[in-house]
C-alpha cells in the first residue's frame, strides 16, 4: 500500500500510475484475510430470527450458546425493538423538540459523539443534520455560528443527564452542508464531515471542529481546508502520531482513503491546532492499492 | 429491516435494536457514553435520536 500526495489539497486530477486500470483495487489477497477474521456466524445470515445466532465455537464445554443479549421484543410503540431487560429514552426528534433558540430539532441526524458533561453527570453529544436541502427542519442560522447563509446543515449539540434524559439543545455550527459523519479527537472535540462538493454561497466538502464544552470555540467557524476539500464521510485522528484518516463517499470515480499528517510545527495536536492550520498545512495523501499482479508507482 | 448489529471480541455478531418505523430509515451515529451505561444512537428519518 502506498500513499500519493495531493499537492493541490484536492484529488481533482488524480495521479494514475501507468499500467493501474482503477486506482483502487483492494486485493482479493486482503479481502479473504479479512473474511477469514470473521469467525463464527459472519456468514452465515440465513435463518435469522429475532436475532443473529452464533456458535460460541472453542467456548470449551461444546454449547451453541447464542451471541448477544437474547431475542429482540417487539416494541409497542413501534419504534424500537431490544433485547428483555433494555429499554429506550428518545433525547431529540426532527421537527418535535425545540432548541434553547426556539427552533425545531433539525432532521436527518446523523454521525454523532458523546463526552462526559462537565461535573461527570451525563454526556454531551455532538450531531450531525446532514441536511443538503431538502429537508422539513434545517439547521437555523444562529447569529456568529454561520459558516455560509445559502446552505443548512451542521452540528446541535445535546446535554443529556446521568438517566440519559435530554437537558438542552442548541446549535453549535451553521450553515455548512450535508454533514453526514465524523469523528472525535483526543482532545475532547468532534469533526464533522461535509459530504460534499458543492459550491453555493461558498465552497463546500470540508471538514469543520466543533467544540462540545466551550460555544466560543464555535464561533465565526471556519472551515479546516489543510483535511482537503472532497465528499468527506469519516475521520479518525491517531492518538500517538496525531495522523488524520479521513475517508470520502464518492463514485466514479470511487471515492478515496486519505491521510493526513500534520507539520512538525503543529505537532503534538492539541486542542485549537486544527483552527490554527494554514490551509496548506501538513501533508495530505491518498491510499493507492493495486491486485498483487499490478506494479505498484 | 435495519438493525444495530453488535460483534462480541470473538467476530460473533447479534442483533441489538431494530428500526420498527415504517419509514425503515438506517441508524446512524451509535456510540457510547463515557460511563458505558447508554448506547446513544439514532434513525435519520424521520429524526430521532
Amino acid at each position: 500500500m502506498n500513499f500519493f500526495e495531493l499537492r493541490d489539497g484536492r484529488p481533482a486530477r488524480r495521479p494514475r500510475p501507468a499500467g493501474a486500470a482503477r486506482l483502487i483495487h483492494i486485493p482479493v489477497t486482503t479481502l479473504t484475510a479479512r473474511r477469514a477474521t470473521l469467525r463464527g456466524p459472519a456468514n452465515n445470515w440465513e435463518g435469522l430470527d429475532g436475532h443473529i445466532t452464533g456458535d460460541n465455537h472453542g467456548d470449551g464445554n461444546g454449547t451453541d450458546k447464542p451471541a448477544g443479549y437474547g431475542p429482540l421484543v417487539p416494541d409497542p410503540a413501534g419504534l424500537l425493538s431490544l433485547p428483555a431487560g433494555f429499554s429506550y429514552t428518545i433525547i431529540a426528534r426532527s421537527g418535535v423538540t425545540t432548541l434553547e433558540t426556539g427552533e425545531p430539532t433539525p432532521s436527518d441526524p446523523d454521525g454523532t459523539a458523546s463526552f462526559v458533561r462537565k461535573g461527570g453527570s451525563g454526556d454531551v453529544l455532538v450531531n450531525n443534520h446532514e441536511v443538503s436541502g431538502t429537508e422539513p427542519f434545517r439547521v437555523p442560522h444562529v447569529a456568529g455560528f454561520v459558516y455560509d447563509e445559502t446552505t443548512f446543515g451542521g452540528t446541535t449539540t445535546i446535554e443529556v443527564d446521568n438517566k440519559g434524559n435530554r437537558v438542552r439543545e442548541y446549535v453549535s455550527l451553521a450553515g455548512t452542508s450535508t454533514n453526514c459523519a465524523g469523528g472525535k479527537t483526543p482532545w475532547d472535540t468532534w469533526l464533522t464531515c461535509e459530504e460534499t462538493e458543492e459550491i453555493t454561497g461558498k465552497r463546500h466538502g470540508y471538514v469543520f471542529e466543533v467544540d462540545p464544552y466551550d460555544q466560543e470555540a464555535n464561533r465565526d467557524p471556519k472551515p479546516i481546508k489543510a483535511l482537503g476539500r472532497y465528499a468527506h464521510e469519516s475521520v479518525v485522528v491517531d492518538p500517538r502520531r496525531g495522523t488524520v484518516y479521513l475517508t470520502e463517499d464518492a463514485t466514479a470515480p470511487n471515492g478515496l482513503l486519505y491521510r493526513w499528517t500534520p507539520p512538525g510545527s503543529a505537532q503534538p495536536l492539541r486542542h485549537g491546532s486544527l483552527r490554527a492550520l494554514a490551509d496548506d498545512a501538513g501533508t495530505l495523501e491518498a491510499l493507492t492499492a493495486f491486485s498483487g499482479d499490478t506494479a505498484t508507482a | 429491516m435495519n438493525h444495530l448489529i453488535g460483534s462480541t471480541e470473538r467476530g460473533e455478531v447479534f442483533f441489538f435494536a431494530r428500526n420498527e418505523d415504517p419509514e425503515n430509515s438506517e441508524f446512524t451515529g451509535p456510540n457510547f457514553s463515557h460511563d458505558k451505561k447508554f448506547l446513544f444512537a439514532n434513525v435519520q428519518s424521520p429524526g430521532i435520536v
